[in-house]
């Protein structure tokens, strides 16, 4: 089947690849919700030399304003605009001569300028105008018939809402996709959901999406997809702490996700920069996803410790921050992997889980995002490293409070010691198919990193 | 101040402008006349050989860049002067196609006044 592209990546992986071709499509939403904004997205994606698309505005904005809008947006192109779309506002037309003389200029406009791609906004007004015509759902499917037979991917754009799922264009159309605006506690949540796409596979439930100035982004739901490769290596990768490496006989599995678990300052950051500064000096890439620090606080303290994030020669180190704040927990995800896939990395570091439980607003899904993350580096063999903070200073022995250390192919404690002096403590709580020691040994913080490991004693 | 029975014929589609640009422009004295198509512009340009034209860029069956292209192209209209007022922000295009002035909307009756008295030599 032929695929019509959205113009958006993510939104084509959800439908499939795009929508089938010659269908029609209803995009739904509540006012506010960026019908419009998606529609003409599509529409500047679409159109070109010899691929004519048209956007008719019916009786919702008025149509000067959709096109001042419009010119704010980066994908408005006036060359696109002037040489390959149409813009017609049709809420004359249809408030003079109604539902016959609004679809035969429709009708007119297909044939006279066969575009590939036609958006009616706001095709809910027609039949709020005209839909107790006795005719309405035999002009309806005049329209569908018109549209398919001149191989023309259409849109009806309209603020329907639940009550409204009876009326004939529902029936009648291919697709349903269905935008919402949804508050969550004292923040807005946009997400975008397929409810019907006739013919075709799509990635069902809520994916997130921002209006930027480029228009929308999509950020597929992550609980889905990726599905690690079963046949697992034997390599192991040095954690660039000999000491540790010794506790964990060689190092980490390549592939495999080590959640690091420790109160605040006890050295899971430096840890975590030890690792990736280890990856680069042997030449591979790595992605330091920091939900805390920024990236110049990150680096000074990479600096202190004479830890190279960049070293001559060598791999390099992508610093990604994303503000903790407003997060939206399918977009750091999304923002990962895209970091991961560009610089190829085969390391990465998230700092820190924890931060992102509040942008979850369903706990349910917190952990299955969390396994999806890890589903998703592991199916591209990427080694990680996941922070997560605990309250306890001294006390590990709530590691699976939120039901996450199990997730982890190896978990590490780092904890702060009681004494006159504070001290620290390193302990390998669990490492799948390693033979390792449990003892904590103690460690302390300096140039190079987490120093002073202890070493293993002789047995578990 | 008062003009002139100068003739404004305008190539627009949206009832509002239209209403607007009557009233503003009759008030100060010029006549008007209104076309909803840039072919129809034409014909009427050809008919009513007004002192201005006023065209949006986005008009059906001839958009108004080329309306404006045709008037410059032939004797007969070449001294139309042309005003494109459009939504879009097109200024270089406009003036590109031969267009005497660019205005942008929505309108604001002190510009629009101004442009046409200005293209006309009209003294305050």
């Amino acid at each position: 089947m032929e695929r019509v592209s959205t113009g958006l990546p993510a939104l084509d992986k959800v439908l499939g690849g795009g929508f089938p071709e010659n269908s029609i499509t209803m995009i739904c939403g509540r006012p506010g919700t960026g019908k419009s904004i998606l529609a003409q997205q599509m529409v500047f994606a679409n159109a070109g030399p010899g691929r004519r698309a048209a956007y008719l505005t019916t009786l919702s904005e008025p149509f000067e304003k959709t096109l001042r809008y419009l010119q704010g947006i980066s994908f408005y192109s006036e060359d696109l605009l002037l040489e390959s779309i149409l813009y017609r506002d049709l809420a004359d037309g249809l408030t003079a001569a109604g539902l016959e003389g609004l679809l035969a200029t429709v009708v007119g406009l297909v044939k006279e300028e066969r575009p590939r791609l036609l958006v009616i906004d706001s095709f809910k007004a027609i039949g709020d105008l005209t839909g107790r015509s006795a005719n309405y759902r035999s002009s309806l499917f005049e329209l569908a018939r018109l549209l398919s037979a001149y191989s023309c991917t259409s849109f009806w754009v309209g603020e329907y809402s639940e009550v409204d799922s009876g009326r004939p264009e529902f029936a009648i159309a291919d697709g349903i996709l269905e935008l919402v605006n949804q508050k969550r506690g004292t923040r807005d949540e946009r997400y975008l959901r397929v409810v019907k796409l006739r013919g075709s596979p799509f990635l069902p439930g809520e994916h997130s999406f921002r209006i930027g100035p480029d228009g929308l982004e999509v950020f597929p739901r992550s609980c889905l997809g990726a599905t690690a490769p079963l046949d697992c290596g034997e390599e192991l990768v040095p954690t660039g702490m000999t000491p540790l490496d010794a506790l964990l006989s060689g190092g980490f599995y390549r592939g495999s996700n080590t959640m690091v678990m420790g109160p605040s300052g006890v050295g899971k950051t430096v840890l975590g920069l030890q690792f990736v500064a280890e990856a680069a000096r042997r030449g591979e890439n790595a992605v330091y996803l920091s939900l805390q620090e920024h990236p110049g606080h990150l680096r000074r303290t990479a600096g202190a410790l004479g830890l190279r994030l960049e070293p001559e020669g060598g791999g390099q180190v992508r610093i990604l921050y994303m503000s903790p704040v407003e997060t939206l927990i399918d977009e750091v995800v999304f923002r990962l992997l895209e970091a991961v896939d560009q610089t190829a990395a085969s390391h990465a570091v998230v700092d820190a889980l924890g931060e992102l439980a509040p942008a979850s607003w369903d706990r349910s899904r917190y952990t299955g995002f969390i396994y999806s993350l890890n589903q998703a580096l592991k199916a591209r063999g990427v080694t990680a490293v996941v922070n997560y903070e605990l309250a306890e200073q001294f006390r590990t022995d709530r590691l699976s409070q939120d039901c996450i250390s199990n997730i982890a192919d190896n978990v590490i404690t780092l904890v702060y010691t009681p004494g006159a002096t504070l001290g620290r403590g390193l302990r390998v709580v669990k490492a799948r198919a390693t033979v390792h020691s449990t003892r904590q040994v103690p460690f302390s913080i300096g140039v190079g990193g987490l120093s002073g490991i202890g070493a293993p004693d002789a047995g578990p | 101040m008062t003009g002139h029975a100068l003739l404004v014929l305008m190539v627009e589609r949206n009832p509002a402008v239209i209403d607007l640009a009557r009233h503003f422009l009759e008030r100060y004295g010029f006549r008007t006349a209104f076309a909803e198509d840039g072919l129809a512009a034409l014909s009427m340009a050809v008919e009513l050989r007004p002192d201005v034209l006023i065209t949006e860029i986005l008009v059906p069956r001839m958009d108004g860049l080329a309306v404006c292209r045709q008037l410059k192209a032939h004797e007969l209209t070449r001294a139309i002067k042309v005003v494109v007022f459009s939504v879009l922000h097109a200024r270089e295009r406009a003036l590109a196609a031969g267009a005497d002035a660019f205005l942008l909307k929505p309108v604001q009756e002190d510009r629009l006044l101004e442009t046409v008295q200005q293209l006309l030599a009209i003294d305050g």
